[in-house]
C-alpha cells in the first residue's frame, strides 16, 4: 500500500515537474522566438524555398494555428514553412508540435530557425496564455533593465524644443548626423533619482537617419515618463554631461505610468 | 598566340595577325561604327522585395551588391532592410539564379531590432575565386561600430563570422579580390577617432578567407595631410589583381560652415598594401614648390561640398565618390565624385588617369548636373559603366531618374544611356527627417563582360517608371498602380525598395571593332574539330558558321518533306566549362537559341530565319566563344564538333 502511494506521488511529481519544465521552456523560448505556431510536419529532409539545400535538419511544416507572429507575415495559418531544426532528425511526417522559431529566409515562402518545440496540445488556450504571459514578462524585463540603469526617471511635459548648442552640433558632423536638439521638460514628479530643479534639459536626436531612427523624438506639449541617463557629448568639456533618452524604452506615454511605477526600483 | 592589350602594340602586330580578314569581314557587315541601340540590350530590372514581405513599406535604401565571379548565379545584396521578425541578425538579399529572384537571408549579426533599419551602413563583396562573401557593416544594434564579417556559404542559416569589431567608424566600404589562393580584402572607412580629423582609413587583410579572426586585418591611415579637423565619410578602395590598390576620398580643408571646401584625393599602393608601414604612398604630389611632396594626388582642389544638408530634393549629397580600375590595365583608372555649393551648382564629375593616378584628365570626361550616387565599373572589354541618380523637374513635381551610361571612348561620343527607373521624389522622406531617401550610395559592378547593379527608388508599380521593364516579386497591381499586401487585397503604401539590374554585353561584333586585340579566330581547324585558345582573359573567339560548314563539318540542307529551314543542333564537346558560347547574326546581335549541357560539352540548338538561311551553309551566323572564369589563358582547348539537322528542337536524352 505504501509503495503504491509512493509510485502515485512520484508520478504526480514527475508530471508537475514536466509541466514546470515546459512552462520554463516557453518562458525562455519567447525571449528569442518571434514566430510561434502549432504545426504538422508534412515532409522531412525538404524545404519550401529553392535557395535552401534540404538536409536532415530542414523540414516542411504546415502551420495549423498561429500563437504569435509578426504583423508583416499576415495570417500564415494553413501555409507551409521550412523549419530548420536545432538537431537533425527526431521528427516524423504527421507529427504535430508547437514550434518556437525565429527568422531565417523570406522569399516566395518563409524559412525559420527552431528555438524550441513542445508537443502540441489539442486545446491551445493554455499555450496561448503561457506565451502571452511570457511575452509580457520579457517586455517588462527589458523595460526594468532600462529603469535599473537609469539615473533619473521623471514624469512631465515638454515645454520647449530648441536646437542644441553650436559646439555639440558642429562636433557631431558625420554622415549619420544626429541633428541634436534640446527638450526642456517641466517635471511633475520624480520616480527615480533626485533633482532639485522644476525642469530638466535633455538632448535628443531629431534625425530620422538609420542610426537615430529609433531614438524618441519630442515635441512641445508632449507628456509622459522619461527614463534618463547621463551622456558625455563630443564637443563639450568632459565635465559637462547631458541627460538623454536614446532608447525607445526611454520614453512612455502617460497611460504606461502604472506599469513603470510597478517596475521602477 | 600572343595578344596585346595595348592598342599601339596591336597595330604593330596586326600585319601578322591572321584575324585581319575576319575583322575586315565583320567591319563590312557593320552598317555603322556603332551598332548599339537600347532596344538590342536585354536589360533586366528586378524589385528585390520577396513576395512574403509584400506588406512592408520601410525605406530599403542605400543598397550594395556582390556578384560571385566564380559563379555569377550567386549574388548578394544589402540595403537598410530590417529582419522582418525583429531577430538579432539583419538580412542580406541573396539570389542563386543570377538575380532573377531574391530572398532575404538573416545572417548578419547586429540587426537593429527596433528601428526597422537592419544594420546601419553595409557593403558586400565576394572573393573572386574563393566563393567567400565579405561584409563590412556598421552594426545596427550600436552606434558607429564596425564589423567585418565573412561566410563561405551565403545561403546558410549560420550567422556570418565576425573578423573585426571596432568603434568610431563611419561608412565602411569593402572590396575583395582572390590572388594566388588567398583573398585580399580592403575596407575603406572614416575613422571618427582619428587625431586631427585625418579620418580616411583603409583596413586590409592579405588572407581573409580562412585565417581565424581577426584574419590579419590591419589599419592603414591613407590621409597624410592636415584637414579642417574633420573629413568626409566616403572612402573607396579599388583593387587590381596585379597588386595595385587605389583609394579615393574627400579631404576637407575648410569646414567652419556649409558648404565645406574639399580636395578630391587618390592614393595608391603597388603591392596589395602589404607593407607594415608606408602603404598607399606610391602616389605623391610633386616636391615644393610645385606641390608638397606628400602622398596622395589631388585630382581637384577647393571644391565646395554641401555636407549635411538637403540639396537635391529631399536628398543629402555631401559625400559621393567612386573609383574603378580597368581589370586589364592597372594604370587605367576612372574617378567620379559630386561637388557644388548648392542644388543649382551640384554635379557629378568623371575623370580618368592613364598613368596610375599620377596625372588626370584636366577637364571632366562627363558632367551630370543635379545627380548623386555615382558608381563606376569597367568590364572585361574595357567598357566603362557609370551609374547615377539624377533629379529632374521642378518642385513639387521632381523625379529621380536612375541612369546607366556606358562608353568605349571616354564619353567623346554620346554614351549608351539606359534609364532604368524614373519616379517621383515623393517617398522615403518622413516626418522624422530622413534626409537620404535613396541612401548615400548605390552600386555598379562589372563581372566579365556584363554589368550588374543595384539602386533604391520609389516602388510604385507603374510601368511608365521602368522604361526597360521590371519584375516585381512582391504583390502589385500594375493596372491600378498599387502595391498589395500578402493577402493580395490590402493596399500598401509606396516606399523605397532596392532594385537589381543586369545589363549583359552581348554584341560581340561591336566589341571586336572597338577592341580588336580581344578578338581572334579558332585555330587548328580540322574536320570535326578545332582549337580554342586565348592568351588574355576576356578575349573572344569568333567563328562564322558558313566557314564551319566548309571546313569542320557538312551542313545538311532541308530534308525532303521536312521542316525548312530545319533546326540545327551544333555539338561542341570539350569546352570543359571554360568557355561561354553565344550565337549571333552577322551584325553581332544575339540570336535566339537554346543551350543544353551534355556529359561531353554543349549543344547549341536553333532554327535559322528564312531570310538568313543559306542551303548547305546554315546562314550568316557566328559562334562567339568567351573564356569563362574557369578557363585558363594560354591553354589549348580542343573541341570536337558536329552538326545535326532536325525537324524538332533538340531534346536532351533522359
Amino acid at each position: 500500500m505504501y509503495m503504491r502511494y509512493l509510485i502515485i506521488f512520484s508520478g504526480l511529481m514527475a508530471l508537475i515537474n514536466a509541466k514546470d519544465a515546459a512552462a520554463a521552456s516557453v518562458e525562455e523560448s519567447v525571449q528569442h522566438s518571434h514566430f510561434d505556431f502549432k504545426g504538422t510536419v508534412t515532409k522531412v529532409n525538404a524545404a519550401t524555398l529553392p535557395q535552401i539545400r534540404p538536409t536532415a535538419s530542414t523540414i516542411i511544416v504546415k502551420v495549423d494555428e498561429v500563437v504569435h507572429a509578426p504583423p508583416i507575415l499576415g495570417d500564415y495559418t494553413g501555409k507551409e514553412v521550412t523549419v530548420r531544426l536545432n538537431q537533425p532528425g527526431g521528427v516524423r511526417t504527421g507529427q504535430q508540435f508547437v514550434f518556437f522559431t525565429t527568422s531565417w529566409m523570406f522569399g516566395s515562402s518563409i524559412a525559420v530557425r527552431e528555438i524550441h518545440r513542445t508537443q502540441a496540445e489539442p486545446d491551445m488556450s493554455s499555450v496561448r496564455r503561457r506565451v502571452a504571459e511570457a511575452r509580457r514578462t520579457v517586455a517588462d524585463n527589458k523595460l526594468q533593465n532600462r529603469l535599473t540603469h537609469a539615473e533619473l526617471v521623471v514624469v512631465g511635459r515638454v515645454s520647449v524644443v530648441r536646437a542644441a548648442p553650436e559646439n555639440i552640433r558642429r562636433d557631431s558632423v558625420a554622415e549619420h548626423d544626429a541633428g541634436w536638439e534640446e527638450a526642456v521638460i517641466q517635471i511633475e514628479s520624480v520616480l527615480k533619482g533626485q533633482i532639485n530643479e522644476q525642469s530638466i534639459v535633455i538632448l535628443f536626436p531629431s534625425s530620422g537617419d538609420v542610426m537615430w531612427k529609433s531614438a524618441p523624438k519630442f515635441r512641445e506639449g508632449e507628456e509622459g515618463t522619461w527614463v534618463l541617463r547621463r551622456e558625455r557629448m563630443r564637443g563639450l568639456p568632459p565635465t559637462e554631461e547631458y541627460f538623454t533618452a536614446l532608447n525607445p524604452r526611454d520614453f512612455h506615454s502617460k497611460d504606461q505610468l502604472d506599469r513603470i511605477k510597478r517596475l521602477v526600483r | 598566340m600572343t595578344l596585346f592589350r595595348n592598342s599601339e602594340s596591336w597595330l604593330r602586330a596586326a600585319p601578322q595577325s591572321p584575324y585581319v580578314g575576319l575583322l575586315t569581314a565583320l567591319a563590312i557587315a557593320m552598317p555603322t561604327s556603332s551598332i548599339y541601340a537600347q532596344g538590342t540590350v536585354a536589360v533586366s530590372v528586378v524589385n528585390m522585395i520577396p513576395q512574403t514581405l509584400s506588406g512592408e513599406s520601410v525605406t530599403d535604401s542605400e543598397p550594395n551588391l556582390a556578384v560571385n565571379p566564380s559563379n555569377t548565379q550567386n549574388i548578394a545584396a544589402s540595403a537598410f532592410t530590417p529582419d522582418p521578425m525583429g531577430g538579432v541578425n539583419a538580412p542580406i538579399y541573396i539570389s542563386t539564379d543570377g538575380g532573377q529572384s531574391w530572398v532575404l537571408n538573416s545572417i548578419v549579426p547586429g540587426n537593429d531590432t527596433i528601428a526597422e533599419t537592419g544594420t546601419h551602413d553595409i557593403t558586400l563583396r565576394f572573393g573572386s575565386t574563393s566563393n567567400v562573401l565579405y561584409a563590412a557593416i556598421q552594426r545596427g544594434d550600436a552606434t558607429n561600430v564596425l564589423s567585418v564579417l565573412r561566410t563561405n556559404d551565403f545561403t546558410s542559416a549560420n550567422p556570418m563570422t565576425e573578423l573585426v569589431s571596432r568603434g568610431g567608424v563611419d561608412q565602411p566600404y569593402v572590396e575583395a579580390i582572390s590572388v594566388a589562393g588567398t583573398d585580399r580584402v580592403y575596407v575603406g572607412y572614416s575613422d571618427l577617432t582619428a587625431p586631427g580629423g585625418m579620418r580616411s582609413t583603409v583596413d586590409r587583410s592579405l588572407d581573409a578567407a580562412t585565417t581565424p579572426a581577426p584574419a590579419g586585418f590591419t589599419s592603414q591611415r591613407i590621409e597624410a595631410r592636415n584637414t579642417c579637423g574633420n573629413e568626409a565619410p566616403s572612402v573607396r578602395p579599388a583593387v587590381h589583381e596585379t597588386g595595385t590598390v587605389y583609394a579615393a576620398f574627400f579631404r576637407w580643408t575648410k569646414c567652419d560652415y556649409v558648404p565645406y571646401t574639399s580636395d578630391v584625393v587618390v592614393v595608391r599602393d603597388d603591392n596589395f598594401a602589404a607593407g607594415s608601414s608606408g602603404a598607399f604612398t606610391a602616389l605623391r604630389e610633386p616636391p615644393p614648390p610645385a606641390g608638397d611632396g606628400m602622398p596622395g594626388v589631388s585630382v581637384v582642389t577647393d571644391r565646395l561640398v554641401p555636407f549635411g544638408v538637403r540639396t537635391l530634393g529631399y536628398q543629402k549629397v555631401g559625400s559621393r565618390i567612386s573609383i574603378a580600375v580597368d581589370p586589364y590595365d592597372s594604370q587605367r583608372v576612372y574617378l567620379a565624385w559630386g561637388d557644388g555649393a548648392d542644388a543649382a551648382h551640384f554635379a557629378l564629375h568623371v575623370r580618368k588617369s592613364s598613368d596610375g593616378g599620377v596625372t588626370w584628365s584636366s577637364n571632366d570626361l562627363r558632367t551630370i548636373p543635379s545627380a548623386t550616387n555615382p558608381s563606376l565599373a569597367i568590364n572585361s572589354r574595357g567598357r566603362v559603366g557609370f551609374l547615377y541618380q539624377k533629379l529632374t523637374g521642378t518642385a513639387p513635381g521632381q523625379r529621380w531618374e536612375t541612369h546607366l551610361e556606358r562608353t568605349d571612348d571616354d564619353f567623346a561620343t554620346p554614351p549608351i544611356d539606359l534609364v532604368l527607373h524614373q519616379a517621383p521624389d515623393t517617398v522615403g522622406h518622413d516626418p522624422l527627417r530622413n534626409d537620404v531617401p535613396l541612401g548615400d550610395y548605390n552600386q555598379l559592378l562589372a563581372v566579365g563582360r556584363d554589368f550588374y547593379g543595384v539602386f533604391s527608388g520609389n516602388n510604385t508599380p507603374d510601368m511608365a517608371n521602368f522604361p526597360h521593364g521590371v519584375k516585381f516579386q512582391r504583390n502589385a497591381d500594375f493596372a491600378a498602380r498599387k502595391l498589395l499586401a500578402v493577402d493580395n487585397v490590402t493596399e500598401v503604401n509606396a516606399s523605397i525598395d532596392p532594385f537589381f539590374f543586369k545589363v549583359p554585353e552581348v554584341l560581340i561584333v561591336d566589341t571586336c571593332l572597338r577592341h580588336p586585340w580581344l578578338c581572334v579566330s579558332p585555330s587548328k581547324l580540322g574536320r570535326g574539330s578545332f582549337t580554342l585558345e586565348c592568351a588574355l582573359r576576356g578575349c573572344i573567339i569568333v567563328d562564322p558558321l558558313p566557314k564551319n560548314c566548309l571546313v569542320k563539318f557538312s551542313c545538311p540542307g532541308c530534308g525532303p518533306g521536312g521542316l525548312c529551314p530545319p533546326f540545327y543542333n551544333i555539338y561542341l564537346d570539350g569546352l570543359k566549362q571554360a568557355w561561354d558560347v553565344g550565337l549571333y547574326d552577322a551584325k553581332g546581335r544575339p540570336v535566339e537559341h537554346k543551350q543544353f549541357n551534355t556529359r561531353a560539352g554543349l549543344v547549341i540548338s536553333f532554327r535559322p530565319s528564312r531570310e538568313n538561311y543559306l542551303e548547305g551553309r546554315i546562314g550568316n551566323y557566328l559562334l562567339g566563344f568567351e573564356m569563362s572564369s574557369k578557363g585558363t589563358p594560354g591553354t589549348e582547348y580542343k573541341v570536337k564538333t558536329r552538326v545535326q539537322r532536325s525537324d524538332r528542337p533538340f531534346e536532351p536524352p533522359n
